[in-house]
């Protein structure tokens, strides 16, 4: 199913792959601010300037359409993963990177208005059986990503036998996705820190290095509201 | 809400489930939202009384923490895979409501942490855990570990990404008790031996 989708994709002209896009982001904004159900060909149509054969063109039915928003939001989380800033991610110095670069990323989209894979999956996770495992798709990718990295951490010697690569990459995932909510509700970004922290200090629990092991601070709030 | 997600609910539905009037709706919630600000206090309750269950003790010992992760495991079935987390999957479909709802949000997810820092801190002036350890990032750690491993878990049917996460939660708040330390293996065991 994810070949069909590529395929497709390539036999697009560069103008053609635009327009895709253009429908892809148009549609992934309309799920996250009005919902599933706003998901419309009129809507769509709107706000691309799109005529509906030409959407039929690009996206056989609906289904086929939300996988390919998935898709498409799964690969920007992989693209993130795959920036030369981050180089292998196969050292802490890497993960320290990664941390950072997430936070920035963070302070630079806000707290509202993109639909990252969290907000999309909280749209989509409970609409239909067939959607949800599209999400599961794009989540296991991720995992897998960071099980690879990890396990080349492994290979050359800076975690120690016992490190489990595909453990330790679903504690990461799972931080960074629960430290993204607790971010989106509070619109704060001290969430996020606490959890990108959280999952390198525990990676950093499996290094052979001693030095290596040691937690590395938790980030000092930035204008933390207190709440009741 | 549970079942369908916010989006997917709607009044009627409600009414219809619940046996009730359209007028005996109306009369307790006014809208659908003021009902979603219902749920989510409802909800957020829920949690504080999971987290105050008597096994669970005050969460001042990595035993009661430990207690608390098998507590979620034994509900991953039942509440996880069926629906996640019955707050959190709140918190998830509710990213673009307004400001009032996300403080609502808030609110809640401030009462929970706090329940974890309280516990820590307790454990941090017994000296069970270092003195570097910070009680509110550490609380942190927690929930997000749960949060995170719970939508992964709903979203992929499989209840490793929580057991993981829960698991990596509890044993980076150990790694912060102090030095002397019985030798233990580093392995991630699948199960999870308890310590007597």
């Amino acid at each position: 199913m994810v070949n069909a989708d590529l395929l497709d994709d390539q036999r697009l002209t560069a103008k053609g792959r635009a327009t895709r896009d253009r429908i892809l982001k148009a549609a992934a904004e309309l799920i996250l601010t009005q919902g599933l159900s706003a998901l419309s060909t009129d809507n769509l149509r709107k706000a691309v300037s799109v005529s509906g054969s030409q959407l039929a063109h690009y996206f056989s039915d609906k289904q086929a359409l939300i996988r390919a928003v998935i898709i498409r939001q799964m690969n920007v989380v992989l693209d993130f993963h795959r920036q030369p800033k981050l180089r292998a991610l196969d050292t802490f110095d890497d993960f320290e990177r990664w941390a950072d670069l997430n936070i920035r990323c963070l302070r630079r989209i806000g707290y509202s208005g993109t639909p990252t894979y969290h907000a999309l999956a909280g749209q989509l996770a409970k609409s239909d059986a067939a959607t949800r495992e599209t999400l599961a798709a794009g989540c296991w990718q991720w995992i897998k990503l960071l099980e690879q990295a990890i396990q080349r951490m492994k290979d050359h010697g800076v975690l120690i036998a016992d490190a489990d690569p595909r453990q330790l990459a679903l504690v990461i995932v799972s931080a960074h996705q629960g430290g993204g909510t607790l971010a989106f509700t509070y619109r704060e970004d001290w969430p996020h820190a606490d959890a990108v922290r959280f999952a390198v200090n525990y990676l950093r629990m499996f290094a052979t290095d001693p030095a290596e092991r040691v937690p590395r601070p938790p980030p000092r709030p930035r204008g933390r509201r207190t709440r009741r | 809400m549970f079942e369908r997600g916010v989006a997917g609910t709607s009044i009627d539905q409600v009414r219809n489930a619940a046996g009730v009037s359209g007028s005996q709706i109306s009369h307790y919630f006014h809208d659908k939202r003021e009902l979603t600000r219902q749920v989510v206090a409802a909800r957020r309750n829920d949690v504080k009384v999971f987290h105050t269950q008597p096994q669970l003790g005050a969460l001042d010992s990595l035993e009661a923490l430990q207690a608390w992760a098998d507590a979620c495991m034994a509900d991953v079935d039942a509440v996880y895979r069926r629906g996640g987390c019955v707050y959190g999957s709140l918190a998830g479909e509710l990213i673009e409501a307004d400001a009032e709802i996300h403080d609502d949000l808030a609110a809640g997810y401030e009462q929970w942490l706090e329940l974890f820092r309280a516990g820590l801190t307790a454990m941090r002036r017994r000296g069970d855990l270092r003195a570097d350890a910070d009680p509110r990032h550490l609380a942190v750690s927690l929930v997000v570990a749960h949060q995170g491993g719970a939508m992964i878990t709903y979203a992929t049917g499989d209840s490793e990404p929580l057991r993981a996460a829960l698991t990596a939660a509890v044993d980076y708040v150990g790694s912060f008790a102090p030095a002397p330390q019985p030798r233990r293996s580093r392995s991630m065991p699948r199960r999870r031996k308890r310590k007597s």
